[in-house]
């Protein structure tokens, strides 16, 4: 018996399985898990930090996000200051020299993308502006492919042993994304040219691919919730335009969307802005699915 | 045919001058790529850390005037509290009326691979000091963190966060009477380590100089008479040590946290520094005292968060602190506290034992709006010189408030605070209760530090 147990021993621990530690990924949002869950499948352990459901600006650095990066090997975050709020003091507290922006371990997908809206001056009275520009280009299904391979580069890059299995399973994820993209492209053409409002500039990139026409949004400047007068304003908008629908998040009050909705007879559209935001929206093609199915309607 | 020769040529010649406009040789000057922005090649704005300030005002109202509050004092603390006897610093929402509380300027930036480094000041009535100015490293291996510089002590919860991150307006009682009006905030070193758990879990000790006012102390002292000495401090002062932990349960987040300190405490008093004015029935025909004790503080902190959704939650935080003081008593009086000899400087034992513990309630119910409700108590669990028991020191001070804040953005906030407080004594050794109204403004420009939770 004793013998049998330390064969088992010896070959468990001669299996790689046991010798390979898989890499740690941990994401500042949802919608990087699905990508990193597609390249990495069972060969990577993968965390993210940010419920899918909550405002992406403001999420609250809690101690158990400490705990998860400094066990990272790799800390992907979305990048373009959106997690200005929240990364900085986990990174602070979480003693992890492998994730410190950088270095190897550190991924800033926004890198990889052209960002839109950069401002030509930045001051606060412009409510929360992002100097680097919008950070919120993961909403147009475009700017997946670049940050999956940016994803799948880095974990070539960390963990080079199972190199070609991220580099097929990725290649396999952008051909299954290209697939949907032609499906959502086409299921987008009737949304061409359609005037809409948005409470925060959370869709402009989906706006500015399909070609529709932003003309307000309900918060008077970003990060600033609606004002009384910037809601007349909005209405002598809506007076002179032919405003399609009003896109409104799931982590905002809705009180202010609601009403212009009810009163102008204009079609309120919730739309997820990451993976969990809502129910349906499991990984990042239901994401899309749910996005396109809710504008298209 | 003549008619479309004719007109081959005239849409020919007006070819010829469209294309000879197109073509028009432009001069090409070579251009620099960039426009010029900044005036030296050799610039380094690029390098500037980050600066950030933070204005801290108020506008108070309080029952009791100012004369009258600066001779009361919390009782079985006579020396704490930086506001009275002759100390030069003066505590937040000082007077009625207008108050500039302070202008703290942070400068932050990483070093090189190694380290990064943080300065942050403060302007204000009291002059300008150093809050915190530390080096911390960046790449150490193993989950260790090493800080050194002056900075503030990571015991308790409360201790180790800038009065700006504060939900009240100001320092509860434990730690007002058990570390003073500047917290307990030393020059001195930190190590802490995270551990590769699956849940949070730290532990940090730290080295300091131990030279706060009200449980520690550093200065050599001796009596008026110097009968009586007291060596200064030959090394760090004061020692600290704390343990962290923290787990989620669905939308709750509880943190849980016990710390301990220990040092000696070393503080001398003769008139000039009590003053007449400030003389209790207590202390009358007192030239001067002293304590030199062996100094213990206990914390325990717990904090729960509940997050209703992405914009509203409703939170508990509370802590308590206990000090253990044992030592010596130096009394140089008029009239002999243990009868023998008319100005008797005797050295009796000294053995006390403080407590302070405060719970707050928070609300955010809309996205600006927060609404919070504190109960902060302190008082005298023992305090024997001479082994004899002193009965008439309080067991119970405590104050209650409520406070509603506003915050237009992440950079400004109003906050409207009341504070019913029990904890003042005048000179007879009456309880003066008092009623407080602060109207604070907190507005900052600039690198805004994100806060940890």
């Amino acid at each position: 018996m004793k013998k049998i147990l330390l064969v088992a021993l010896t070959l468990l621990m001669l299996s790689p399985a046991a010798w390979a530690k898989s890499l740690r990924v941990v994401v500042a949002y949802p919608y990087i898990a699905s990508i990193v869950q597609q390249i990495g499948k069972d060969r990577l352990k993968v965390d993210f930090l940010a419920r899918g459901d909550y405002n992406p600006h403001t999420i609250v650095p809690k101690p158990s996000f400490i705990a998860k990066v400094r066990n990272a090997d790799l800390l992907i975050i979305n990048g373009a200051q959106l997690e200005i709020g929240w990364i900085p003091p986990l990174l602070k507290q979480a003693n992890n020299p492998a994730v410190n922006p950088g270095g190897e371990g550190f991924l800033e997908l926004s890198r990889y993308i052209e960002l839109i809206d950069v401002p030509t001056s930045v001051s606060r009275s412009q409510g929360d502006v992002h100097p680097d520009g919008n950070p919120h280009f993961y909403l147009d299904p475009q700017n997946i492919p670049p940050a999956a391979s940016a994803i799948a580069d880095r974990l070539v890059k960390l963990d080079p042993r199972n190199a070609s299995y991220y580099r097929a399973n990725c290649g396999e994820f952008l051909a299954k994304f290209n697939g949907k993209l032609k499906e959502w492209n086409s299921r987008l053409q009737k949304c061409r040219g359609m005037e809409v409002i948005e409470y925060h500039k959370t869709f402009d990139y989906l706006l500015h691919r399909y070609n529709m026409h932003l003309v307000g949004t309900v918060e008077p400047l970003p990060g600033i919730p609606p004002t009384s007068k910037h809601i007349n304003k909005l209405e002598s908008i809506i007076s002179t335009v032919k405003v399609k629908c009003i896109l409104h998040d799931v982590c905002h009050p809705d009180d202010a969307s609601r009403h212009l909705s009810q009163k102008h007879g204009i079609r309120l559209v919730v739309l997820p802005h990451d993976v969990g935001a809502v129910e349906e929206a499991r990984d990042i093609f239901m994401l899309f699915d749910v996005i396109v199915r809710r504008l298209a309607e | 045919m003549k008619k479309c020769l004719f007109s081959c040529i005239i849409i020919l010649c007006l070819a010829n001058i469209l294309f000879a406009q197109e073509t028009e040789p432009t001069e090409k000057k070579p251009e620099p790529k960039k426009a010029i922005s900044e005036g030296s090649p050799f610039s380094q704005v690029k390098f500037n850390p980050d600066l950030a300030l933070i204005v801290d005002m108020s506008a108070v109202y309080r029952s009791l005037s100012d004369d009258v509050l600066e001779k009361t004092r919390i009782r079985g603390f006579d020396h704490s509290g930086g506001d009275d006897h002759g100390h030069n610093h003066v505590a937040a929402n000082a007077n009625i009326g207008f108050n500039l509380n302070y202008a703290e300027l942070a400068l932050m930036a990483t070093v090189d691979p190694y380290f990064e480094l943080a300065g942050i000041f403060h302007a204000s009535p009291s002059g300008f000091e150093v809050e915190e100015a530390y080096f911390k490293t960046t790449s150490l291996p193993g989950g260790f963190g090493l800080k050194a510089g002056k900075f503030l002590s990571g015991f308790g919860k409360l201790n180790g966060q800038h009065a700006h991150q504060w939900d009240f307006t100001d320092r509860p009682l434990p730690y007002y009477v058990i570390f003073g009006d500047e917290g307990l905030n030393e020059p001195g070193a930190q190590l802490n380590w995270v551990a590769p758990a699956d849940f949070f879990l730290t532990i940090g000790a730290e080295a300091l100089q131990g030279t706060n006012e009200t449980s520690f102390g550093t200065r050599k002292f001796h009596d008026m008479l110097n009968l009586q000495r007291v060596g200064g401090s030959k090394g760090p002062n004061a020692y600290t040590a704390f343990i962290k932990t923290s787990f989620d349960a669905d939308d709750l987040t509880v943190v849980l946290g016990a710390s301990g300190a220990m040092g000696v405490a070393r503080r001398y008093h003769d008139l000039n520094d009590i003053g007449l004015e400030a003389m209790t029935v207590e202390t009358l025909g007192c030239l001067g005292e002293g304590i030199r004790a062996r100094t213990w503080v206990a914390g325990a902190e717990l904090v729960m968060k509940y997050f209703i959704d992405s914009n509203r939650y409703v939170s508990f935080q509370g802590e308590g602190l206990y000090r253990i003081q044992q030592g010596r008593y130096f009394h140089t009086a008029l009239f002999p506290v243990n009868g023998s000899g008319i100005v008797a400087t005797p050295k009796l034992s000294y053995h006390a034992r403080h407590w302070g513990a405060y719970g707050q309630v928070l609300v955010k119910p809309f996205l600006q709006w927060r609404f919070g409700a504190r109960f902060d108590a302190a008082g005298t669990d023992m305090f024997r010189v001479a082994g004899a028991r002193k009965k008439n020191e309080p067991a119970l001070l405590y104050r209650a408030s409520g406070m509603v804040d506003y915050h237009p953005s992440e950079f400004s906030l109003f906050r409207l605070q009341y504070n019913y407080d029990r904890s003042r004594f005048n000179r007879y050794n009456h309880i003066k209760p008092g009623h407080e109204v602060v109207l604070q403004a907190n507005i900052s420009i600039g690198a805004h530090g994100a806060h940890p939770f």
